[in-house]
């Protein structure tokens, strides 16, 4: 047995030399393989120098419960891209060029869970080079750790839930909207000064971040002031006839002053409520009277806004003294020129969004997510926009500028008119106190029974009462809504 | 007027409409064993059909009804036979109507976004005259009122057809024994498509009055109306229609008083019942034996 294992007949010896020539040659053809598609992978492969585009990855909802807001903060991004694109793109000093923008927009048809996983195909797959969250505090939720987790920028337009925002992580940044916990600073301050007239508050608040991040400030500010709430509820309820057993225990504390917040369908139950019993208090105030005017001013009973207070913003609010993009009235015109209609606070959040994305690239130099985030400290306290100052806490990315102010729908000739009442400062009229009881007509109304939101802006665009913009005087000034330098 | 009192009539209201709302989604599963998850949707179909109708022609939603129900009679009709006699054939028709209906649901959707955007729409409570009426003292709209009065309209002529006609004996046949029912000559198909038409009619009848009383119509609410729904003739008894009025009660009472003492837990308290009903009654608060599961 020894030996045949070592006298091995010539026949054997060479069919062994054969396999030896034929396993060198096989790793021959594998190491060239290798070598030629590694270098056809480098030829080929996007480089810095080659890249044709930045591409600007979103989500947005086509449908479900944030379809609206969703699509309008969508339309004002739109807006922003298409315009930059007409000019070239954005320069990317290290690339040396302009290069134009390619938006790859994904629907999360409102789902968390659906938006998870497109916010990660986003980084992962398409490797989008900016990333912009979908509306609101709900749908960017899913993005935050998903965007630390990949140490890529996300950059959020509308979402202002606190939580967001810390110190521990850099890859977020609050560009169109105040942290939604300061929101109600303004109000709780106008109360505080109205505490003689108004010292019965009602609070009735969503169970959701937005809304609560918003009671607990105004409730904390008005204890802290003296000011206990009557009445101090969350609730989920988004029916007209839950919110009027709601409205039934308000009004059995009799307060002087009723704020509910709650998103649009709530404040659309909201008012429906009150209508259908005929309540009706001094002092009422809701979010998205302000945010979403037409859609309220629509969708609710006639005369439900009459005296009712919300948060002043853009375009109610305008900018004149801007050093980056449009002033605010440009910008409506502009918007109302091209859609037909006025833009609402969730467009100018997206136009705005992108206008900051833009100058942060170019003051980056480059689509470096860290440079990009120090590029934003950098813009922080130097920058207005239509939106007004952009204010960033540096350590956690929470918006502290674009002020949310105080203002009240006065009814006049041509409709109802936004006063801002509050900071004196900037206010252009004074509040009506009590609100007069509005009388809902048993006659029929000139208004047609049914009014969506679009059909609103077509059949009365140019009576639009919101769009304080339109109300000038003979000089061209602005006699409603505030401008501010 | 005490908050008790006024949460009771407020839950009245709540009640006749959401019995309204539920009743065909139980009748379909009485007859035919099948659930309909695209019921919230065809609600939401009849909404949109009452606001356009009012807003072309200024159709006050009862003479809506007029066009609602027959036009939704025939869309019901017309899809049984597709969909639901292949339902039937399949091993496990309540598993696969889950699926087969979730998948039309979403179809149901995604058309109304492309027919009539995502954004709200309602009618407006001056469609009636006077827009508020006083009863017992207690101040509300007509269009509340008027809701609860078809309501208990359409589910006394549910009862008729049931319990006083041929067709009505032969659908509750169907109900307890499907098999004898056969055997002793019922048209199974027959029966089934007219109750699966009156279902998506009953819902379809119960959009014309949502955006008065419950949400603003959005093509999204499907999914809600649909929960709602399905809760309240679980809570009643799976399977029997009429069982669906006093679902429908505890349902809007628990939330009515719940919203009054408790708001924190008004979305959670009826399905806390519901939970507490199947562990203790599986066949429902008038079910007459356990459901087979």
């Amino acid at each position: 047995m020894g030996s045949s294992s070592t006298a091995a007949s010539p026949g054997a010896s060479g069919a062994k030399k054969g396999r030896s020539a034929r396993n060198a040659l096989m790793a021959v053809i594998v190491v060239i393989v290798i070598v030629v598609a590694g270098a056809a992978y480098f030829l080929t492969r996007p480089s810095g120098s080659s890249q044709q585009y930045i591409t600007v990855g979103t989500l947005y909802a086509s449908s479900g419960s944030f379809a609206l807001s969703s699509g309008y903060q969508l339309a004002g991004l739109k807006l922003w891209i298409n315009q930059t694109n007409a000019q070239g793109g954005l320069m990317v000093s290290s690339l040396g060029k302009k290069l134009p923008l390619k938006l790859i927009a994904l629907d999360d048809q409102s789902s968390t869970t659906t938006a998870t996983t497109l916010y990660t195909n986003l980084i992962t797959q398409d490797h989008v080079d900016i990333l912009v969250a979908d509306f609101g505090s709900t749908l960017t939720a899913p993005a935050v750790a998903i965007a630390q987790e990949h140490h890529v920028l996300l950059f959020d337009p509308t979402a202002s839930t606190p939580g967001f925002f810390t110190a521990t992580n850099p890859y977020i940044v609050d560009l169109s909207i105040l942290v939604s916990s300061e929101w109600p600073l303004v109000l709780a301050h106008y109360l505080i000064s109205q505490k003689s007239n108004i010292s019965r508050v009602a609070i009735l608040y969503l169970n959701q971040a937005f809304t609560t991040a918003q009671a607990q400030t105004l409730d904390s500010t008005l204890v802290s002031a003296g000011i206990s709430p009557v009445y101090y509820q969350s609730t989920s309820a988004s029916s007209a006839a839950e919110y009027s057993t709601l409205l039934q225990s308000i009004n059995a504390t009799h307060p002087q002053a009723v704020l509910n917040f709650g998103y649009d369908t709530n404040d659309i139950a909201f008012y429906s409520a009150l209508s259908a019993n005929s309540m009706h208090f001094n002092f009422t105030f809701t979010i998205y009277s302000g945010l979403e005017y037409s859609l309220l001013h629509a969708q609710t009973p006639s005369g439900s806004l009459n005296y009712t207070y919300t948060y002043a913003s853009p375009p109610d609010v305008q900018y004149t003294n801007v050093n980056l993009g449009p002033t605010t009235a440009a910008f409506v015109s502009n918007w109302t020129s091209i859609y037909g209609s006025s833009p609402n606070f969730n467009n100018i959040a997206g136009f705005n969004a992108g206008l900051l994305i833009g100058k942060t690239i170019e003051t980056a130099g480059s689509l470096n997510q860290t440079a990009m985030r120090q590029a934003v400290n950098k813009l922080s306290g130097n920058t207005t926009t239509l939106e007004g100052p952009f204010v960033i806490n540096t350590s956690t990315g929470a918006q502290i500028g674009m002020p949310m102010d105080l203002l009240q729908y006065q009814p006049s000739s041509s409709g109802l008119k936004p006063v801002v009442i509050y900071p004196t400062a900037v206010a252009t009229g004074t509040a009506i106190y009590p609100a007069p009881a509005v009388v809902v007509s048993s006659t029929p109304l000139n208004s047609p029974a049914v009014v969506s939101a679009e059909s609103y802006y077509s059949i009365s665009s140019s009576a639009l009462p919101a769009s304080a913009l339109c109300l000038r005087n003979d000089d061209g000034i602005a006699v409603s809504g505030v401008n501010r330098n | 007027m005490s908050l008790f009192v006024d949460a009771f009539v407020t839950s009245i209201l709540y009640a006749a409409f959401f019995s309204i709302a539920a009743l065909g989604l139980n009748l379909v599963f009485g007859v035919m064993r099948i659930v309909n998850l695209a019921h919230g949707e065809f609600l939401v179909m009849g909404s949109y059909l009452a606001i356009a109708l009012a807003d072309s022609y200024g159709f006050n939603p009862v003479v809506s009804l007029a066009v609602v129900v027959p036009v939704f009679l025939a869309i019901g009709l017309l899809l049984y036979f597709p969909l639901v006699p292949r339902l039937q054939k399949s091993g496990d028709p309540e598993m696969s109507s889950f699926i087969l209906f979730f998948g039309v649901s979403y179809a149901m959707e995604g058309l109304a976004v492309q027919l009539f955007g995502v954004s709200y729409q309602s009618l407006q409570y001056n469609l009636f005259k006077p827009i508020h009426v006083e009863i017992l003292g207690y101040v509300m709209p007509t269009a509340w009122v008027v809701t609860a009065a078809v309501s208990v309209a359409a589910l006394a002529l549910v009862y008729f057809y049931l319990y006083r006609t041929g067709l009505g004996l032969q659908t509750r046949a169907l109900m307890i024994n499907r098999d004898e029912a056969m055997a002793n000559g019922v048209n199974i198909n027959a029966v089934s498509a007219i109750a699966f038409g009156f279902s998506i009619a009953l819902a379809a009848s119960a959009g014309v009055f949502s955006s008065f009383i419950s949400y603003p119509t959005s093509p999204s609410i499907g999914d809600t109306f649909t929960l709602i729904s399905f809760a309240i003739i679980i809570i009643g008894a799976l399977g029997n229609p009429l069982a669906t009025v006093v679902g429908a009660v505890v349902f809007a009472y628990a939330y009515g008083y719940t919203e009054i003492y408790a708001a924190n837990w008004s979305s959670i308290v009826p399905f806390i019942i519901l939970i507490a009903v199947i562990l203790a009654r599986p066949q429902g608060l008038l079910g007459r034996k356990a459901r087979e599961f």
